[in-house]
């Protein structure tokens, strides 16, 4: 029915507590092609872990809620399957790096078991085959001696190490889908570079889509083909990466993209900050979840939540200012093609 | 690694030093004297007998002759018991001591572990409430009271157990449930603790993001990283355990070395209450000590010594 | 402005040119957040939202109450004996019988509550607090001072508690002031060794160190940052020590070193009953009971109050109840339809 490998529509999803309810996730839709790197950025809190660990159904089901809306991969909505049908997907066809490599290996148990683990729950292969898969990942992600790696123990390993067995890990079912948490957040940033490089190496090699993602929009322009921005538990702009960056049009994406520094000329020379704190997802606000923090709000956005407006074939935003009926002239401070919101007859 | 355990090994023997030292000035700061507590009236008999047994000459000189004894590990001779060496009692009295808090040790830990566990996997539902108030009533019952109930119900009417008495394993029953209710109880909330602990690991996502089956999360993933922590507490439990509980013993008669603790204390035994004591420390330096190289040896992190 | 597509937006939606005017006065525009609460007042909410915890403060309540009120409630002397009325079974005038010497056993009950409960909560926070005392400077000094301290903690728990107890009874006598003093004596060193590890773990951490920075006494520090941090735990641990102290007192008495007669405690009315436990039942019962409702509602009190502070922990446990229903539900419903299917 759709040509996309994954598509996510109007996913809300909630988390119930004994109070109520925080709606973590509010009607996201995005869709990711075969071997593409889909980016989503976003800061804390904004719902971008919750979207993509209810594409794995990874949060515990309640408290965490699929209120609406379907995720279809292969023909099956995953958002109607129970925890064991879902185990069919996660690993092998949908693999998961966390952000903090230091944590997400357990402690006890040798690297090489805890990969084999994975390996024989999808595939029926004996022990030396799977460890000969094993081996054969952990050199791809550019680990030195993977015989020694095989039966040390986590602690052994440095920061940057880890993450890399845990990519060897997620590949080594080789799954259509990985699905990369912030996976660079906790490391330097020499070892950020390299395991964006091992990461980019093997989605070529194994024609893995990436859905990457970060509140860092330097990593996320060495790594994504389109973007969405997430902000309170919507996408409020999405499109090529070429679009978001040079030609971006939500006051939030400004904000975003003002308060990254920069080698080139492109951005204010001040880096810009983004005043205040994005709502409590308890109540969301009943229009546009940035309206407070904006500084062209305007009446509408206080009461109405923005429809989505398709400036450019793909690039997709949800702001009130590309209204037609919209009068207030917006030149975007950021962006290399500095144009004017169009529509504006004052400007 | 031998390095490691020589240095451990000095500190124990420092700590037995130590408490040996503190027991001994201790002791003598008691007001009276022992053998005028036997016979209040036979005071030239009081003071032969501290001639006897040197208990008239400087504390100094009492304190290296004792410490020399000790190093050949001589206990030395009871001051009341007559005739009777403290090293003779120990050997006669400690292995039933022992044998019940071992039993009870080995009926109560899988037991409250097992609790704990399913307590955790089955956590807010009518096993786990269940077990919570178990735990809360079995430990708000003082021990003699809930041995005598028992020895009632049990012993009396149902006359399924012995009352009292240490003859036969049967007569080791009763005792050993009451001992290991505790036992059960604490490991049961500390197990349950620790699962929930580790359940709320990444590396438990981890797991689960790798599509493999429940089952094996629990087993492999959070049982075996909850268990870990669990052994540290193991050689205070042990020694404690092995020094076994006087008011237990007492309840049920059991000739353990419980009563010799209260008797030598209350009869300025000096020399059966230091044994004891030094005993006693011995065997929870050593537990901790045997506790701390097992625990080097399980988990992988504090392999490297 | 051709090229622009306008997706879902019908135009019909009402809005009028007044909507899209900027809006007037930007700070008006507030989302609504959580209100926030102050922390104990929150916790005391909570704990009298809770049955179980109203439950266990009523019961400790009527059981204080009865001690400090019995010289009034009862007629008779804690002391009094009449052998005219001696050996009488519960009755009107002795609801709780009378012992060998003809004591009204109900004011004897309480009276002996009101030691046990003296020496519980007296001794739980004696060695409480000394513990604190001296784990703070082990903490917070570190080095020498601290190894010290530790290498003290180390031997002193070699050493039975039990005879540092009976050492100091056979020397102070069997008052409740000497029980206190034994157990501050023997208790300190758990306490010592946890407050050490908390002054530790919050040692470094940056609201401390800015403390330090502006110059703060290491005291000051101590009670104003880090204490209220731990102050819930401290609660909560102080809670289950005072059953503790009531079982060792109990305990003592039970080997003969308790409070000496004719003062009287429930451990040693209890551990008299069980002499006569065959022939005078309530002798036993009725101070047992007293001691197991206490600690009882200790515990209960306890767990509410950690419940209290944590309150994420109770949540979790009720949505894990949820959790594993809906997981069950799914199952059923997956395998009723694939029945159907059939």
């Amino acid at each position: 029915m759709s040509e996309h490998l994954l598509e996510v529509k109007n996913l809300h999803v909630s988390f119930r507590n004994v109070v109520g309810e925080v709606k973590a996730v509010r009607g996201v839709d995005f869709y990711l092609d075969r071997g593409e790197t889909l980016g989503l950025v976003g800061e804390s809190g904004c719902g971008k872990s919750v979207t993509v660990q209810t594409v794995m159904r990874l949060n515990p089901e309640p408290p965490a809620v699929i209120k609406q809306g379907s995720i279809v991969y292969d023909g099956v909505d995953l958002a109607k399957l129970d925890d064991k049908g879902m185990r069919k997907y996660r690993g092998k066809e949908f693999s998961m790096i966390f952000q903090d490599a230091m944590t997400s290996l357990n402690p006890t148990t040798r690297i090489g078991k805890q990969m084999k683990e994975m390996l024989r729950a999808h595939r029926d292969i004996s022990d030396a085959e799977a460890k000969k898969i094993i081996l054969r990942m952990l050199t791809m992600v550019g680990l030195p001696n993977p015989e020694t790696i095989y039966s040390r123990f986590p602690h052994t390993l440095s920061g940057g190490q880890r993450q890399r067995v845990m990519i060897a890990m997620a590949m080594s079912c080789e799954p259509s889908i990985l699905i990369a948490d912030e996976p660079t957040t906790a490391l330097d940033v020499t070892i950020q570079a390299q395991i964006l490089e091992v990461m980019n190496k093997l989605k070529k090699e194994m024609n893995t889509s990436i859905i990457f993602i970060t509140h860092n929009m330097g990593v996320v322009a060495r790594m994504a083909d389109r973007l969405a921005v997430m902000y309170a538990g919507q996408i409020i702009e999405s499109g090529t990466a070429q679009d978001v960056f040079y030609r971006p049009k939500h006051p939030y994406t400004w904000g975003l993209l003002g308060s990254m520094p920069s080698l080139k000329g492109d951005v204010p020379e001040r880096l810009m900050s983004i005043p205040g704190t994005p709502p409590d997802l308890f109540d969301p606000p009943r229009g546009c979840g940035f309206a407070s923090r904006c500084e062209h709000c305007m009446n509408v956005c206080v009461n109405r939540v923005p429809p989505e407006t398709e400036v450019a074939p793909g690039h997709r935003v949800r702001c009130w200012l590309l209204d037609p009926r919209c009068k207030t002239a917006v030149k975007p401070p950021i962006g290399r093609d500095s144009e004017l919101i169009p529509g504006k007859e004052d400007a | 690694m031998t390095k490691y355990i020589l240095k451990r090994l000095l500190i124990s023997i420092l700590t037995i030093w130590a408490v040996a030292t503190v027991c001994f000035f201790l002791l003598r700061l008691l007001p009276g004297n022992p053998f005028i507590l036997q016979n209040p009236l036979d005071m030239k008999n009081a003071e032969k007998m501290m001639a006897f047994y040197g208990l008239d000459k400087p504390l100094w000189e009492q304190y290296v002759s004792y410490l020399q004894s000790l190093l050949r590990l001589d206990f030395g001779y009871s001051l009341t018991h007559v005739g009777r060496s403290v090293n003779d009692v120990i050997v006669q009295y400690f292995p039933i001591t022992a044998q019940l808090g071992i039993q009870a040790l080995l009926l109560g830990m899988p037991i409250g572990m097992a609790l704990g566990i399913v307590s955790a996997v089955r956590r807010g539902g009518a096993f786990d409430y269940g077990c919570q108030i178990g735990s809360v009533v079995s430990t708000s019952i003082p021990s003699f009271v809930l041995a005598a109930v028992m020895q009632l119900v049990f012993g009396v009417y149902l006359k399924w157990f012995p009352v009292s008495q240490w003859l036969s394993f049967r007569h080791t029953i009763l005792p050993t449930i009451i001992l290991s209710l505790g036992i059960i109880a604490g490991h049961c909330r500390s197990m349950r603790t620790l699962m929930l602990e580790v359940g709320r690991q990444d590396y438990l996502k981890t797991a689960k993001s790798k599509g493999i089956s429940n089952v094996r999360i629990v087993v492999f993933h959070q049982i075996r990283n909850a268990i870990l922590p669990m052994i540290t507490g193991l050689g205070m439990e042990i020694a404690s355990l092995l020094m076994g509980s006087y008011i237990i013993e007492k309840v049920f008669s059991i000739p353990g070395l419980g009563a010799y603790f209260v008797t030598s204390i209350t009869g300025l035994d000096y020399t059966m209450t230091m044994g004891l004591v030094v005993f006693q420390a011995a065997i929870v330096v050593f537990a901790n000590f045997v506790v701390d190289l097992l625990y080097g040896l399980i988990d992988p992190r504090v392999r490297i010594v | 402005m051709e090229e622009i597509k306008l997706t879902g937006h019908p135009f019909d939606d009402g809005l009028t040119d007044d909507d899209f005017a900027p809006v007037p006065d930007r700070s008006a525009i507030v989302d609504s957040i959580r209100p926030s609460m102050r922390y104990w007042p929150e916790v005391g909410r909570r704990l009298m939202k809770n049955k179980v915890a109203v439950f266990s403060i009523l019961l400790l309540t009527v059981i204080v109450l009865m001690a400090i009120l019995v010289p009034i409630l009862s007629p008779y002397e804690y002391d009094a004996t009449s052998l005219m009325s001696a050996r009488k079974p519960p009755s009107w005038e002795h609801p709780f019988g009378t012992d060998k010497v003809g004591r009204d056993m109900f004011t004897r009950v309480f009276m002996g509550t009101r030691t046990s409960l003296i020496i519980g909560v007296v001794g739980a926070f004696l060695p409480f607090v000394l513990g604190m005392v001296i784990g703070a400077v082990s903490g917070w000094f570190g080095g020498k001072v601290d190894m010290i301290i530790m290498r003290v903690v180390d031997i002193m728990l070699c050493i039975p508690s039990m005879i540092y107890m009976i050492l100091i009874l056979v020397v102070l006598g069997g008052s409740p002031t000497s029980l206190i003093i034994a157990l501050a004596l023997s208790g300190w060193m758990g306490s010592a060794r946890s407050f050490r590890g908390r002054i530790l773990q919050f040692r470094n951490r940056e609201f401390v160190l800015a403390a330090t920075t502006l110059g703060a006494r290491p005291g000051r520090i101590i009670v104003r940052h880090i204490l209220p941090n731990i102050l819930g735990n401290m609660a909560v641990g102080l809670c289950s020590a005072i059953p503790g102290a009531i079982f060792a007192e109990a305990g003592m008495s039970y080997i003969g070193l308790g409070i000496s007669p004719p003062m009287t405690s429930l451990g040693q009315l209890s551990s008299d009953g069980m002499q006569v436990f065959l022939t005078q039942f309530y002798l036993f019962f009725f101070p047992s009971l007293i001691i197991c409702l206490i600690v009882f509602a200790l515990f209960l009190f306890g767990n509410a109050l950690r419940d209290a502070l944590d309150p994420k922990l109770r949540d979790e446990d009720y949505l894990a109840r949820m959790y594993r229903k809906t997981r069950r539900l799914t199952i059923r419903n997956t395998k009723k339809e694939a029945a159907a299917n059939e």
